[in-house]
């Protein structure tokens, strides 16, 4: 039995160890100073640069050789030759086969691999370092002596090929590539592959550009890891101590290109929301202002805790991520800025954009802010050197921007020194609202009106046709209807809310004396039970309406009769402040439609894109005549469970709420959807005899 | 657990699948004389780790790795408690806490773990496997303070409660859903490794990690409570430090963080025997998630640190790894190979484990047919054996990948916590890879004969169950 003391003691013990522990997030110490990489530079007669960081904690090593031979280079009418090289150096090259050359890599444990970016191709490769032979000797065959055997060309092409197809799919890229063509203009970094510039690309002019590019004296070569300067002189020299040729042309300089604020707006019919894309050419990846721009880019939109996250995510709910980068190119340099959004805020979301892009400018960046963007660029700088693979990496980022190695060890110290005017300096430089291209992908008879007040706009197709208001706008429609198109017919469609069905509609046209008669039967839980009856003549003109029912529990009836330019009857409907009864003789307009029949007609309307009808319809529950409209919207896929079919999309405006209906586009035009704004219902049809499984 | 065919192993050289067989020749004559020439260099072994170890009052084991190759540090925390622990009634409880680990502590908000790492410019990630839940950080060097910080606040700690465990619920419902049973192989893969034990006399290896949905619908802090207080101890822990740190600051941080925390009971021993299980069986199961049908055989393997587990691994790598192993050889045209193969170790384990061989069928290929191709390739090694070229060729992939898991911290950390846990200590992690370097082609011949056997193991035949597109 320990003693009270004892026991006091001991706790108080525990509790001071406990007092000790902290209650918050310990802080960072201060960033030591790293010591500059030990970088040995040597360059061949030849003019080839060579950089060796030598390392020898583990026996490996990372070789990387970049060439001056970028998609920037590409003939603008071969688009697409530099990215098709870079796949094709190492299906074959030396006296090695595509299969011998994979094999050969693989034998060893190691890797090899090409890629672009706009400036540059770069081979690199990966080996122990017993096998540097074998790899330094596959990563100097396909620089220097490439295959580039006619069948792989065409596979390497196919592929090439399908893989722009299937981007040219995706908005995002279709925002992407008008933007780059809009910003640059006729600059090489505008040059983007199509399938008919792939398609004009030969093996012969794969070597041409092959030969002209690839020179010794532009070309940058990094080796990092477990090999002494001695053995990287001799590995270097033996394999690319023969490599001929003078400096090959470089891209011209160009300043950054500016124009007033204007819009493109791409029109994609189908669109239900927006692709936003906006920017402006600015600074190179080697400019002094260059780190101090990194860090305004994080605040502004480089990170999920940025200014644009904050308002039009988490404030206005307009977009999922809003986002904003810059670019890290040897040449003139590209901001841009970006979110998607519903088609309905559009234009709200361009103005709130511009907005922030004004007030960063204008803005001291408060020091919590700036100091979390610091944080997370520092913080996270290390973890991206590591490896020998990474190292080679970064060292050959910075030689190719003609900067030293230390410009890596640097980084961190550079970016926490910085003051808050070189920040509202870089600022200035690099965002430019006043003159920036807007790209805008979208349904254009939704969102051109308020974009056209913004600045400047023009409206093209995907494919850059040039786009008039006519083109897109809604056009006036005579209200006809093809009565050959009102055929006997029987559909059901499935109500359902928020992915749960809570309600059948099954409706028939027949035939029906010297007329037609229309059946609509609905019932939703205990919410709604009617059957409607209409009849019409064969042109679909209003003669009776009868609807009987419950609603909410209380009885519904409608007794109308259309004749001699009136309607008259009955209507015994649940009103706003309960069950009422009203007296119908109303005078109305030659081919009114009762509400209750509008859907009857539908199939029957001269349905095409764009088109806009006036349709005088008499609402029995509040005793008057309305006039609406329904706008064809949209044209595009939608699958129910009846089915996938291309439908147009309509909205039908003017009454309290919103509905819109999608219709077959193929006659006769059935009612597959149907959606009503500000609920959570839709109508959705389910198969008849004559579907297919979806 | 590794689910099928998640994480392929592909060069980054592109694949050419269309070879002629007198291309294949000349290719091996040549790598004949290739392989007499790199036979012939020294294999370099991959630099040593430095290894400090000790062990805290309370329990909680240490291990010490400095590194100063870059300004980063890697957090690293083991608990010794996996799939393998969880009894009949606690299906799930091994990743559901997981899950909670990261929904609040003492000091630490839900959520707040993981957004003050990235905050901090570093990452974290945790894992759940048969053996053991493990937890890392990776932050630059001047954080290692918070690394520490947060893995204590959450071991001394941490909070449960209603709302959490409701959540992490259904987030187990969903990853169950996509990674099992809407990803394409995943369920017979399990099945396969499940099969091979009886649930009474080892339900820790015989159940799946992601259990069926409705298993978790009775856990509540009340049921998971003693799972933690059981499992989620310094004494069950270990807490390995890699990169750029001073070792006697990191001591003095690491007794003041997680010295006082009290040790925690004795663990349960983890008991398994393997009974007969369905070895020598051949079983057929629909995959509702396939398009394409497929094979697999599965077969008994030893315990991680068992002498034969170098020549069954590099006998994996000689089976089923890239474009010119044997069984994408064999099978071309009969099986999918973009779609996969698969040959190696389950999972590790210090149990009895599993070592499977599976790919999927082409379009219009029979399961039946791809697993006599899967049968004949086994029984070929077991009776032939396998070439020096293919052998150099496993085991240069081997230390490639050993050499690249010393480069990262991270890397090193799990490189550490893998040799403690499964090799039986950390400074094992200097020997391993000479055990592989040392495996001889007689070696792999005869672990074949005596592993990949009919009687050891199961055959597995997948049929589609999803209509293709």
């Amino acid at each position: 039995m320990k003693s009270p003391a004892l026991l006091l003691g001991l706790s108080l013990i525990a509790s001071n160890a406990a007092a000790q522990f902290p209650t918050a997030p310990p802080p960072a110490t201060p960033v030591a100073a790293a010591p500059a990489p030990a970088v040995q530079p040597f360059v061949l007669p030849n003019g080839l640069k060579v950089t060796l960081l030598e390392n020898h904690r583990q026996p490996v090593v990372s070789l990387a050789l970049s060439l001056p031979a970028g998609t920037a280079y590409d003939p603008p009418s071969q688009a697409g030759t530099a990215d098709l090289l870079a796949s094709l150096l190492t299906r074959g090259a030396g006296s090695r086969d595509a299969d011998s050359v994979a094999s050969a890599i693989e034998q060893v444990g190691g890797s090899l691999s090409a890629a672009v970016d706009p400036d540059f191709l770069t081979l690199t490769a990966d080996a122990l370092s017993e096998h540097i032979d074998v790899a330094m000797g596959l990563l100097t065959d396909a620089a220097l002596r490439p295959h580039l055997d006619p069948q792989e060309v065409d596979k390497v092409r196919a592929q090439a090929i399908a893989s722009v197809q299937a981007d040219n799919a995706q908005s995002g890229n279709v925002a992407s590539r008008i933007f780059l063509a809009g910003l640059y203009g006729s600059h090489p970094y505008a040059i983007r592959s199509t399938p008919l510039t792939l398609n004009n690309i030969g093996r012969r002019d794969l070597e041409a550009f092959r030969l002209a590019r690839f020179r010794p004296s532009a070309a940058q070569l990094v080796i990092a890891g477990d090999i002494t300067l001695a053995d990287a002189r001799k590995l270097v020299t033996d394999a690319f101590g023969d490599w001929k040729g003078v400096a090959p042309t470089p891209l011209p300089a160009r300043s950054p290109i500016r124009a007033k604020t204007r819009i493109i707006l791409v029109h994609v019919p189908s669109a239900e929301t927006s692709s936003i894309l906006m920017g402006n050419t600015t600074i190179r990846g080697g400019d002094s202002t260059y780190y101090a721009a990194t860090v305004v880019d994080r605040v502004f939109g480089g990170s999920s805790s940025s200014r644009l996250v904050r308002s039009l995510r988490d404030e206005r709910r307009w977009a999922e991520s809003p986002a904003s980068a810059l670019s890290q190119t040897n040449g003139l340099g590209m901001y841009q800025v970006g979110a998607e959004v519903r088609a309905t805020v559009t234009d709200s979301a361009v103005r709130e954009l511009l907005a922030q892009m004004r007030k960063i400018r204008t803005d001291t960046i408060a020091p919590e802010e700036l100091q979390r963007a610091q944080a997370e660029l520092t913080g996270s700088f290390p973890l991206g050197i590591q490896s020998m693979n990474q190292q080679a990496g970064a060292i050959l980022k910075a030689r190719r921007m003609g900067l030293p190695a230390s410009s890596i060890t640097n980084y961190r110290k550079q970016v926490t020194s910085l003051s808050p005017a070189r920040f509202r300096s870089a600022a200035r430089t690099v965002v430019r609202p006043d003159s920036c291209l807007i790209v805008v992908v979208g349904n254009a008879s939704q969102v051109y009106k308020g974009l056209s007040a913004i600045a400047p706009i023009a409206v093209i197709g995907p494919d850059g046709t040039a786009l008039t208001p006519a083109d897109f706008e809604p056009k006036v429609a005579v209200l006809e209807l093809d009565t050959t198109l009102l055929v006997p017919r029987k559909d059901s469609l499935l109500v359902v809310a928020q992915g749960r069905t809570v309600g059948v509609q099954v409706s028939t046209l027949e035939r029906s004396g010297d007329g037609l008669l229309y059946t609509e039967t609905t019932n939703i839980g205990n919410v709604i039970s009617q059957t409607t009856k209409v009849s019409m003549d064969r042109g679909g003109r209003m003669r009776n309406l009868a609807q009987a029912g419950k609603m909410r529990g209380q009885d519904t009836k409608i007794d109308l009769a259309y004749d001699g330019g009136k309607v008259k009857g009955s209507a015994h409907v649940l009103g706003p402040n309960g069950p009422m009864t009203l007296a119908v003789d109303t005078i109305v307009p030659a081919g009114i439609v009762d509400d209750n029949a509008l859907q009857a007609l539908l199939p029957a309307l001269k349905w095409g894109p764009n088109l806009r009808w006036t349709i005088p319809v008499f609402a029995s529950g509040q005793n008057r005549v309305r006039t609406l409209t329904l706008t064809v919207r949209a044209v595009g896929t939608v699958t129910v469970p009846a089915g996938s079919f291309q439908a147009y999309m309509a909205d039908l405006e003017g009454d309290e709420q919103k509905v819109t209906f999608y219709v077959s586009v193929d006659p006769p035009h059935r009612l597959l959807r149907l959606t009503v704004a500000g609920t959570p219902l839709e109508f959705v049809a389910v198969p008849t005899g004559g579907d297919r499984a979806p | 657990m590794n689910l099928p065919l998640s994480e392929r192993r592909t060069s980054l050289v592109p694949q050419n699948n269309s070879c002629s067989t007198i291309r294949r020749l000349l290719s091996s004559l040549l790598l004949a004389v290739a392989v007499s020439q790199i036979g012939a260099a020294q294999t370099k072994l991959p630099g040593a780790l430095p290894v400090e170890q000790y062990k805290l009052p309370n329990g909680l084991e240490v291990i010490l790795s400095p590194d100063h190759n870059a300004q980063v540090v890697a957090v690293s925390v083991w608990y010794d408690v996996g799939v393998r622990d969880e009894g009949p009634k606690q299906a799930g409880y091994a990743h559901l806490a997981e899950n909670l680990m990261f929904d609040g502590s003492a000091n630490v908000q839900p959520g707040a773990h993981l957004r003050l790492v990235s905050q901090a410019g570093g990452d974290a990630s945790s894992d759940t496997e048969d053996d053991i839940t493990r937890f890392y950080e990776v932050l630059p060097s001047n954080q290692l303070a918070l690394g520490l910080w947060l893995e204590a606040d959450r071991l001394r700690s941490l909070t449960l409660n209603d709302t959490a465990v409701t959540v992490e619920r259904r987030v187990m419902r969903d990853e169950r859903r996509y990674r099992v049973d809407q990803q394409a192989y995943a369920s017979p893969f399990l099945l396969g490794t499940e099969a091979l034990f009886d649930s009474t006399t080892c339900y820790g290896y015989a159940h799946a990690p992601l259990p069926p949905p409705g298993a978790l619908d009775s856990a509540t802090v009340a049921s998971i409570r003693p799972f933690f207080s059981t499992y989620y101890t310094p004494r069950n822990a270990r807490l390995t430090v890699t990169g750029d740190f001073d070792p006697a600051a990191a001591k003095d941080m690491i007794t003041k963080y997680y010295g006082d925390i009290p040790g925690g009971p004795e663990r349960p021993k983890f008991t398994c025997t393997p009974g007969t299980g369905a070895a020598g069986s051949r079983k057929e199961i629909k995959d509702q998630a396939a398009q394409l049908g497929g094979a697999g055989l599965f077969f008994r393997a030893p315990a991680h640190d068992h002498a034969d587990t170098p020549a069954l691994e590099l006998l994996g790598l000689i089976l089923g790894q890239g474009a010119h192993s044997r069984l994408a050889v064999a099978l071309s045209g009969e099986a999918n190979l973009v779609a996969g193969i698969q040959a190696d170790l389950v999972s590790r384990r210090r149990g009895p484990s599993v070592f499977a061989v599976f790919a999927v069928a082409n379009t219009g290929v029979s399961g039946d047919s791809v697993a006599a191709v899967l049968r004949a390739q086994t029984v070929e090694i077991a009776t032939k054996g396998v070439t020096d070229a293919e052998l150099t060729r496993a085991k240069n992939f081997f230390l490639a990948g050993a050499v690249n898991s010393r480069q990262r911290v991270q890397d090193i950390a799990e490189a550490l916590q893998h040799a403690a846990t499964f090799l039986g200590s950390a400074d094992a992690v200097n020997k391993d890879v000479g055990r592989y370097m040392a495996v001889t082609a007689e070696d792999v011949k005869r672990v074949a004969a005596s592993y990949l056997t009919q009687q050891n193991g199961l055959t597995l035949i997948v049929q589609p169950g999803r209509a293709s597109s």
